[in-house]
């Protein structure tokens, strides 16, 4: 690479240290730290003998979890929320949002639907969880009010878990697929316009158009798409999880996933079986994370991480 | 160039419906804001509201000192901390971008460790509580996730595509690294420092976690969890701001001040949506944005 010959000594490697020293001593605080305090899961952690004088105990923590009614619930609502927030919001309702993007010539109209489909992404979601309120506010709530107006019953939407999975998935597809769509209608923008002007010549119609030329072209992205997501499926955000449902309890069936269920750990000072969960779900984490990276690095090592 | 007729009116119906569907919550939020408290009590929810008040933001206004306090510290976190880590991700980048650094492999394995596999909320809680000791500071909102792997990557993957020749010139010239990264590489790397940014301040703004995990003194609440609590505790709506000359519980209109703080709180973020828009659609299209 560098033609150039020049003195590799100390002192020439020296300001390239000194510039990432200050990333490196950051990363070793916080987080090499808490790999090595990860340690708890394997004690029984009490703060006034510190993280090295609490007696160990093996992997008594583990097997409580294990043998507990929460894992399965926990492990099922993680996995499906997050294979829900990818396969719906991610690629399905991304993808239609993105095709008919495409279809649309205005470049005025395709400004203003743009922006409004991007809005709700950025908002927090402390503000969605008040807007939906709006609507599902056992009292004043527009659906109820609705309801009684056709002579129903009000429903407690929230102490009624059955609802709740439709609500989640429809809350972040509502706030990300927009967003998430933008990649896909970069894909469509990289399509070669010959090709429309042949199948034109060859008297394809619309719909032919679309199936042949465009569905195909989003392939490699929802490939990518795929993958990158596949490694943090256990790592649901706690945002969503945490501030929609209001924290109430009767929702716990269908809305507690591993990252609520370790913030509540935290609050009941849990310290030694929630570090163990989360233990869990880093090793889970770390396998996913290779996994995926392996298969990205067989079908496109361009995009591989390392 | 498209021939064959499409239903293009039909089109436009459907995205239109999308719109409304993405922006009418927000702003039937709006417009309770500016409802009168006993309408919304007598009436429930309405698009529309039957007598315009402008109650909920006179009180907050006139009242309340904790919910500028919470604004304060939301603005300084959203700002100083995204700069600051535009200064470790980028130090640490430019390092390892460069081939002339011998151990830039093993640094850069240092870094895709810490993105593979963390110790996990709970130790990471108690680090920083019993031994860092940054529990119920103001320090917790400015260093809490400033080094992050994926943002060095990114940036390492931008300085690597600068023409090497430039930065060799300046090396000959005798300029020292922090010379050439602060005015070779940095200038030429716009796009992603601003995207880089930007990011850090829309988490920023919109976090809460910092202080639900860290803080109990109500004065170091951000803006977000503050209004978190005032959605799900009514309690802490009265304690806030019966302290600021409101008497008794029963004039404070709850549900008008809660949405009023939800559009109070949503405003900034509101007002730079042009510049986020530009810089997230042609980040992505730049595909400088990974998914």
């Amino acid at each position: 690479m560098s033609s150039l010959k020049k003195k590799s000594g100390f002192l020439r490697q020296l300001p390239y240290w000194l510039l990432a020293l200050p990333a490196i001593i950051y990363l070793l605080m916080f987080n090499y730290a808490p790999m090595f305090g990860a340690i708890i899961a394997f004690k029984d952690y009490k703060v006034r003998d510190g993280i090295f004088g609490s007696e160990w105990v093996g992997l008594r923590n583990f097997k409580y979890f294990f043998s507990s009614v929460d894992a399965p619930r926990i492990l099922r609502n993680t996995v499906l929320y997050n294979l829900a927030f990818i396969f719906i919001t991610k690629i399905l309702v991304a993808a239609i949002f993105a095709l008919m993007m495409y279809e649309i010539n205005s470049k005025l109209a395709a400004k203003v639907y743009q922006t409004s489909m991007l809005i709700p992404h950025f908002m927090s979601y402390v503000v969605i969880s008040a807007v939906l309120m709006i609507f599902l506010n056992p009292t004043s709530g527009m659906f109820n009010v609705i309801r009684q107006q056709f002579g129903l019953e009000g429903i407690m939407w929230y102490s009624e878990p059955k609802y709740w999975p439709f609500i989640i998935v429809f809350v972040n597809t509502w706030k990300d697929a927009g967003f998430a769509s933008l990649y896909l209608y970069s894909s469509l923008l990289a399509i070669d316009s010959s090709l429309f002007e042949a199948a034109d010549l060859d008297g394809a119609g619309k719909l032919r158009k679309i199936w042949h030329i465009s569905v195909p072209a989003l392939i490699p992205m929802i490939c990518i798409i795929i993958i990158n997501s596949l490694g943090s499926i256990m790592s649901s955000g706690i945002d969503l999880f945490l501030t929609v449902p209001l924290e109430s309890t009767a929702l716990i069936p269908t809305t507690d996933v591993i990252a609520t269920y370790t913030y509540r750990g935290l609050k009941s000072s849990n310290y030694s079986y929630t570090s163990a969960v989360g233990l869990f779900q880093g090793v889970v984490g770390l396998i996913l994370v290779l996994t995926s990276n392996g298969i990205i690095r067989k079908v496109n090592p361009e995009n591989a991480m390392f | 160039m498209k021939k064959i007729k499409f239903p293009r009116v039909m089109l436009h119906t459907v995205f239109i419906i999308l719109c409304v569907i993405f922006i009418i919550p927000m702003f039937i939020a709006v417009m309770i804001s500016f409802s009168t408290e006993s309408d919304i009590i007598t009436y429930g929810y309405s698009i529309i509201p039957r007598n315009f008040s402008l109650e909920a933001y006179k009180i907050i206004i006139q009242d309340s000192a904790s919910l500028l306090k919470a604004y304060g510290i939301t603005i300084l976190s959203a700002t100083v901390s995204p700069f600051l880590s535009l200064i470790f991700n980028g130090t640490i980048a430019y390092s390892i971008s460069r081939p002339e650094f011998k151990a830039r492999k093993i640094v850069t394995i240092y870094i895709l460790i810490t993105m593979l596999f963390g110790g996990g909320l709970i130790p990471s809680y108690i680090l920083n509580t019993q031994v860092y000791g940054l529990g119920n500071t103001i320090w917790v909102h400015l260093i809490l996730g400033l080094v992050s792997g994926s943002n060095i990557i990114l940036f390492r993957v931008s300085f690597s595509q600068i023409p090497k020749s430039l930065i060799e010139s300046a090396d000959i010239d005798g300029a020292n690294q922090a010379q050439i990264l602060l005015h070779i590489i940095i200038p030429m790397s716009k796009p992603i420092v601003s995207m880089i940014f930007f990011t850090g301040f829309i988490g920023g703004w919109n976090s809460y976690a910092t202080s639900m995990y860290y803080i109990s003194d109500k004065n170091l609440y951000q803006l977000q969890y503050y209004l978190k609590n005032v959605i799900s505790n009514s309690e802490f709506i009265r304690q806030s701001f019966a302290e600021f000359g409101l008497k008794g519980g029963e004039d404070i209109p709850f549900q008008t001040l809660k949405f009023a703080i939800c559009v109070a709180s949503s405003l900034p973020i509101l007002m730079m949506f042009p510049y986020i828009q530009k810089f997230f659609s042609k980040g992505i299209a730049a595909g400088s944005l990974k998914e």
